[in-house]
C-alpha cells in the first residue's frame, strides 16, 4: 500500500460528497457597518470634546453638555465594546481584564522585518521529522518566490505558504533545502507569529524533556495558559548560558515544532538567538509538566 | 440543460450529448485534470478521454449525480497519466504534493491488510468522512479528490491559509488513526 493507492481509492468515495464539497463555498463575513457608525460617532464626540478643552482650558460641566454626552453615551458603549474585541487591552493596565487568548491576535511576522541570513539549512533527520517535512525537497513543494541573498533563493514552502519560519532554499548549483529561521526574536507573540499561530488553539502540545524522559501536554486549559503567559515574553538578548537546559517542544497544529530550552535556575527560556526571562505562571505550568 | 436531459442524449446515442456535456462540465474536468497534471496538453487530452469514457459508459449506467460521475472519470485519467509522466520524469501539478501529504498518514505496516482493494479502502474513507464535520471534510475532498491548490481552499472556505494546513494536518492524523484501528479490527 502506498500513497498512489490512498489517491486512488479517494477516488472512489461517495458522490454525495464530492457533489457536497462542488457546491460548498462559505459566505464572506458581514461588514458591521452600525459598528462603524458608533465608532465614527465616538470619534467625533472625542474630537469636539477635545476642541472645547483646548479653547477654553477645561470641559464643560453644563446640563447641555451632560444631555450631549447622554445621548452618544450608547454609541460610546457600543463602539467600545466592538473596539474592545479588536484590539487588546494594555497588559499594564492595573484595571485591564487577562487578555483573551481566543481574541487576541499577534502581530504577523513579515518576511521583510527577517534576517535571511539567520535561516539554517535543515539537515537533521530527527528535526526533519519533528517538523514533518519530506524529503527529498521537490519542486511542488516549493511555493512562492521570496527572496534572493548570497546564499541563495529563498522560496514559501507550499504547503505552509504564509509561515515564515519555514522555507526553502535553492542554492546556486540547484540544490534545494528546508532552512528554518533561528534569528532573534524580540518577544513570545511575534515567535509565534513566526510559527503561524495567531490563537491558543493553534497550538497542538509542549513537552519537556530532560535525562533522557519526556512528559508531554495536549490539555487545552494548560496550553492556553501556556500560550497567555509565553505571548508576554520579551527578549533581553543573546543567551549566555553555555549547557544545554531542558528541552522544551512547542508543537503546532500546523505540524511544525519550536524547539527552546528551559533553564530553571536561571529562570530562562532560550532559543539559540535569545533569552528570555520567565513569569512565575510560566515557571509553575513547566515545572509542574516536568 | 439539466443533468438528466444530458443523460438521455447518452441513452439516445446523440453525439449532442458529448457537446452539451462539454459545455456544461468542460472547464470542470478541464480544472480537476490540470490540479493533477499542471499541463494544458495532458489535461486537453484527459478530457477527450473522459468524454469517450462517459460515451462507452451510458448507458448502461444512468449516474444519479452526473458532475460526481464524470469527474471521477477525469480524475483516474489524470492520476494515471500523471504516474507515467512521474515515471518519465515530466510534469508537475499539486499531484506531488498531495502524495507527500498522504505518505504521512499511511497506517503503520502490518496494521492494515495490504492487499486490500481499492473499493474496500474506498468504504473506509466513507466510514471516515461520516465522521467529521462538515466543513473538514469538504476541505479535506476539495484537497484530496479535486487536488485543489491551498490557497484555493482558503478562498473558498473563507478562511486562511495556515487553518486550512492545520485542518488537513489534523484530519490526516484522524485517518491515520481511524485506518490503524479499521484494520486491525477486520
Amino acid at each position: 500500500m502506498n500513497a498512489m493507492s490512498f489517491l486512488e481509492a479517494i477516488g472512489d468515495i461517495r458522490e454525495e460528497y464530492i457533489e457536497e464539497a462542488a457546491q460548498y463555498r462559505a459566505k464572506p463575513q458581514k461588514i458591521h457597518v452600525s459598528r462603524w457608525i458608533s465608532a465614527a460617532a465616538c470619534l467625533a464626540l472625542l474630537a469636539a470634546s477635545s476642541a472645547i478643552y483646548l479653547k477654553t482650558g477645561q470641559l464643560d460641566t453644563s446640563e447641555s453638555a451632560q444631555n450631549a454626552t447622554g445621548a452618544s453615551s450608547a454609541a460610546t458603549s457600543e463602539a467600545s465594546m466592538a473596539t474592545a474585541e479588536d484590539t487588546p487591552m494594555p497588559k499594564d493596565s492595573p484595571d485591564a481584564p487577562a487578555p483573551n487568548t481566543a481574541l487576541f491576535k499577534a502581530p504577523t511576522i513579515q518576511d521583510d522585518s527577517l534576517d535571511f541570513d539567520s535561516y539554517k539549512i535543515l539537515t537533521d533527520p530527527i528535526l526533519l521529522e519533528e517538523n514533518h517535512l519530506v524529503t527529498p525537497v521537490t519542486q511542488e513543494m516549493m511555493g512562492e518566490f521570496v527572496a534572493a541573498t548570497t546564499e541563495g533563493e529563498f522560496y514559501a514552502y507550499a504547503p505552509l505558504e504564509e509561515i515564515p519560519a519555514v522555507r526553502i532554499l535553492k542554492t546556486a548549483d540547484g540544490e534545494q533545502n528546508y532552512v528554518l529561521y533561528s534569528g532573534s526574536i524580540s518577544t513570545g507573540s511575534e515567535l509565534t507569529s513566526l510559527y503561524g499561530a495567531n490563537s491558543a488553539e493553534e497550538l497542538a502540545f509542549i513537552s519537556l524533556e530532560a535525562n533522557g524522559q519526556e512528559s508531554q501536554t495536549t490539555d487545552t486549559t494548560v496550553l492556553s495558559e501556556f500560550y497567555t503567559t509565553f505571548m508576554n515574553l520579551t527578549s533581553q538578548g543573546a543567551p549566555s548560558a553555555t549547557e544545554d537546559g531542558q528541552l522544551l517542544r512547542i508543537g503546532f497544529q500546523n505540524g511544525l515544532t519550536l524547539r527552546m530550552y528551559y533553564h530553571s535556575e536561571a529562570a530562562l527560556l532560550c532559543t539559540e538567538s535569545d533569552a528570555y526571562p520567565l513569569e512565575n505562571s510560566l515557571t509553575e505550568i513547566l515545572q509542574n509538566l516536568s | 440543460m439539466d443533468d438528466s436531459q444530458i443523460i438521455e442524449l447518452y441513452w439516445a446515442r446523440s453525439e449532442s450529448a458529448i457537446t452539451e456535456t462539454d459545455q456544461k462540465y468542460g472547464s470542470y474536468c478541464r480544472t480537476i485534470a490540470m490540479n493533477i497534471l499542471h499541463s494544458d496538453e495532458d489535461a486537453e487530452e484527459c478530457v477527450n478521454d473522459t468524454y469517450l469514457g462517459v460515451w462507452n459508459a451510458i448507458p448502461p449506467q444512468r449516474p444519479t449525480f452526473f458532475a460526481a460521475f464524470i469527474g471521477k472519470i477525469t480524475r483516474n485519467l489524470s492520476l494515471h497519466r500523471y504516474q507515467k509522466n512521474h515515471a518519465a520524469k515530466r510534469g508537475g501539478g499539486e499531484a506531488g504534493l498531495l502524495l507527500s501529504e498522504l505518505e504521512g498518514c499511511l497506517p503503520a505496516p502490518g496494521s492494515l491488510d495490504e492487499t486490500m482493494d481499492s473499493r474496500s479502502l474506498g468504504e473506509l474513507f466513507n466510514r471516515f468522512l461520516e465522521g467529521l464535520p462538515k466543513e473538514h471534510r469538504i476541505i479535506f475532498v476539495r484537497r484530496y479528490w479535486y487536488a485543489d491548490p491551498i490557497s484555493d481552499i482558503a478562498e473558498r472556505m473563507a478562511m486562511g491559509q495556515s487553518r486550512v494546513t492545520s485542518i488537513l494536518f489534523r484530519t490526516r492524523g484522524k485517518l491515520q488513526k481511524f485506518l490503524e484501528k479499521e484494520g486491525v479490527s477486520l
